[in-house]
């Protein structure tokens, strides 16, 4: 094998085929791009899955997630043909088998997912959950774009001093870390839903507007904007007619990456009891109501943190996969 | 250069200063008082108050502050255990935190490196999925979950480890704690290693050292390593800032009595000067790590101390 001369020689099997016409589309381009992974293919398959489920989950079990019903508190989780309903408690008598349905006489109940210490049906709850923590992210990323991406593209298509200032801000404002920021402010404004939108759009607009200055940046000085200033176009018709279009994908990929980070930051939050206040219903909350006792009924925190965690590989998967399809900076 | 770093040196001063700015500012709006007990009568509150200067206007007040902070006196708690000072409190709880974040960075960073540039040698085939898979579901889990998970199997159903910390036998109760601060640590790392190293390895000056007939262990030794570093020592140097301050979150699983669990239970005394001083603290360790890093960045590459000319 030890000779001098061992030339890197492409072999059969690792001949490329061109799978990318110049006469593509850069959307039709990244499309394929996409789908030729199959991690990618899994992580949007598992990501339609639970979209679907927060919508219709709520409703699937027959009972709302709100409805109390403290005759029925803490039932194990019980499916036909799976699970009984039966719980093992171990206490200070040693272990003893429980299975509250019997014990109430329900043969024809069932709770897939069992009911939490207020006697709601944690099914119809996780699905809820679900639906509010995927909502706040998204109300955050989309806040967080419009505000970054409109003081990004300014700050780099004005370029010069307003740009170093502008730029000057960023450095500062992203000094201070999110964590710091997030829980003060949580703690000054009052709890609920718009203050942790609020929160995570604070920590979420730097890095969008980093973004969309890097990509005006690469663009204001080609051709096409060229000719439209030569043709007339005012500043704002260039930024937002232009530019804009051109970026759009790198844009909808950040979103995307910012997702599971602000998911995250809210079920952190609800954990340490910042985040949304009692009696709502976000995976955070549900986590930690869990979390409280889950030596005793381990039943209540595990379906919530299961869908959590494929809620986030889901994100992260589809994320990496627009990342590599979309972004320019990867083109190969 | 001694401009670039006076320039760099000057821009985290006023960071500095504008963290200290927004956290006092932000204090102010807080609700709640440190004296809410009702026991005590308006004069009372009042003559408190005057006794910790509360009474002054806010500006004066935060200048007051400022002069105190750059003579090391953070002030005294109000409320956690009254009338200490802030730092002899912060001094005997960080060496816990510190000593944990630094374990749980030793161990992702020397599982993450390895696992990263094994992937990267082996793009495309088993070792690089498994690499996937294990970063995937590194970065998407977050921390607390591997922490409530373990310390379920192996505090309580199966009794290996203690389920709490016990500052008495540091080692075996800081297992957990570690272990479940270490993962994300590798996942990141080993994700970041591999994409760095591909895209080394993709260069025209490693296709032409192969093409020399180096063995892959030279190749890997004197050229990937090498060229791939500075951003995995990017990506290191803030998670190492993460895990020093402790993980607010961890630290309450296993009652670990350290900084993090410090700042909630602060947060939830409304100790003024406490928060101001943990969130300073923060904010400070990161401000020195990024001017370290900016600072090692202009003098390795002075692309970087150019830039913008």
């Amino acid at each position: 094998m030890n000779t001098d001369f061992q030339f890197h020689v492409r072999t059969e099997d690792s001949l490329e085929i061109d799978h990318s016409f110049s006469g593509d589309s850069f959307f039709k381009t990244g499309v394929k791009r996409f789908f030729a992974r199959g991690s990618n293919v899994f992580g949007l398959v598992l990501l339609c899955l639970l979209l679907i489920m927060s919508l219709v989950g709520p409703y699937l079990s027959g009972h709302n997630y709100a409805e109390q019903n403290l005759e029925r508190a803490n039932m194990a989780p019980r499916i036909p043909g799976i699970l009984s309903g039966e719980e093992t408690l171990s206490g200070t008598a040693g272990e003893i088998k429980v299975n509250r349905y019997e014990e109430l006489g329900l043969q024809d109940e069932y709770y897939p997912f069992g009911t939490d210490s207020l006697g709601r049906d944690l099914f119809s709850r996780c699905f809820q959950g679900l639906r509010v923590s995927v909502l706040i992210a998204l109300a955050a990323g989309f806040i967080a774009l419009v505000i970054g991406v409109n003081y990004g593209m300014i700050s780099g298509y004005l370029g010069g001093k307003v740009d170093l200032v502008m730029q000057q801000i960023v450095d500062i404002a992203g000094s201070i870390p999110s964590l710091v920021v997030v829980t003060l402010l949580m703690l000054v404004l009052k709890p609920g839903v718009g203050t942790i939108i609020f929160a995570l759009m604070l920590t979420g607009w730097m890095e969008m507007s980093i973004i969309a200055r890097t990509q005006v940046l690469r663009l204001k000085d080609q051709e096409f904007v060229q000719a439209a200033r030569t043709l007339g176009a005012g500043n704002g018709f260039i930024l937002f007619k232009e530019i804009l279009p051109n970026i759009t994908g790198t844009l909808i990929t950040q979103i995307m990456v910012s997702i599971p980070g602000a998911i995250f930051l809210e079920t952190f939050l609800s954990f340490v009891g910042l985040g949304l206040p009692l009696g709502s219903c976000s995976l955070g909350r549900l986590i930690s109501e869990g979390f409280e006792n889950c030596l005793l009924h381990p039943y209540k925190l595990f379906p919530c943190m299961v869908i959590l965690v494929l809620l986030m590989i889901a994100c992260n998967l589809v994320a990496d996969g627009l990342r590599e399809a979309f972004d320019t900076r990867t083109v190969r | 250069m001694r401009k670039y770093i006076f320039k760099k040196l000057m821009l985290s001063i006023v960071t500095l200063f504008v963290i200290v700015l927004v956290l006092f500012l932000l204090m102010e709006l807080m609700p709640g008082s440190p004296f809410n007990n009702d026991k005590l009568s308006e004069a009372q509150k009042a003559a408190l108050a005057k006794a910790y200067g509360l009474d002054k206007p806010v500006m004066v007040r935060f200048f007051l502050y400022l002069r105190n902070m750059l003579k090391g006196d953070f002030g005294v708690s109000y409320n956690l255990s009254v009338n200490t000072p802030v730092l002899t409190m912060i001094k005997s709880r960080l060496p816990i935190s510190m000593r944990i974040g630094v374990c749980a960075m030793l161990l992702g960073s020397v599982f993450g490196l390895a696992i990263g540039f094994l992937a990267a040698f082996h793009q495309g085939r088993a070792a690089d999925i498994f690499c996937m898979i294990v970063s995937v579901i590194g970065i998407s889990v977050p921390s607390y979950i591997f922490a409530i998970a373990l310390s379920y199997y192996g505090g309580f159903k199966f009794k290996w480890l203690p389920l709490l910390y016990d500052f008495r036998n540091p080692v075996v109760s800081g297992i957990m704690p570690v272990l479940s601060l270490s993962v994300a640590v590798m996942a990141v790392i080993a994700r970041f290693t591999r994409d760095e190293a591909v895209s080394v390895m993709k260069s025209d000056y490693v296709m032409f050292a192969r093409s020399q007939g180096l063995s892959n262990m030279t190749l890997l030794f004197r050229y990937v390593i090498r060229n791939s570093m500075m951003p995995v020592i990017t990506v290191m140097t803030m998670l190492l800032v993460g895990l020093l301050t402790g993980s607010l979150v961890t630290e309450q699983i296993f009652a670990i009595p350290g900084i993090g669990f410090l700042l909630s239970s602060a947060i939830t005394a409304n100790d003024y000067n406490v928060v101001i001083t943990l969130g300073f603290l923060y904010a400070g360790i990161y401000v020195i790590a990024r001017l370290i890093l900016d600072i090692l960045y202009g003098i390795i590459d002075p692309r970087v101390r150019l830039g913008g000319k």
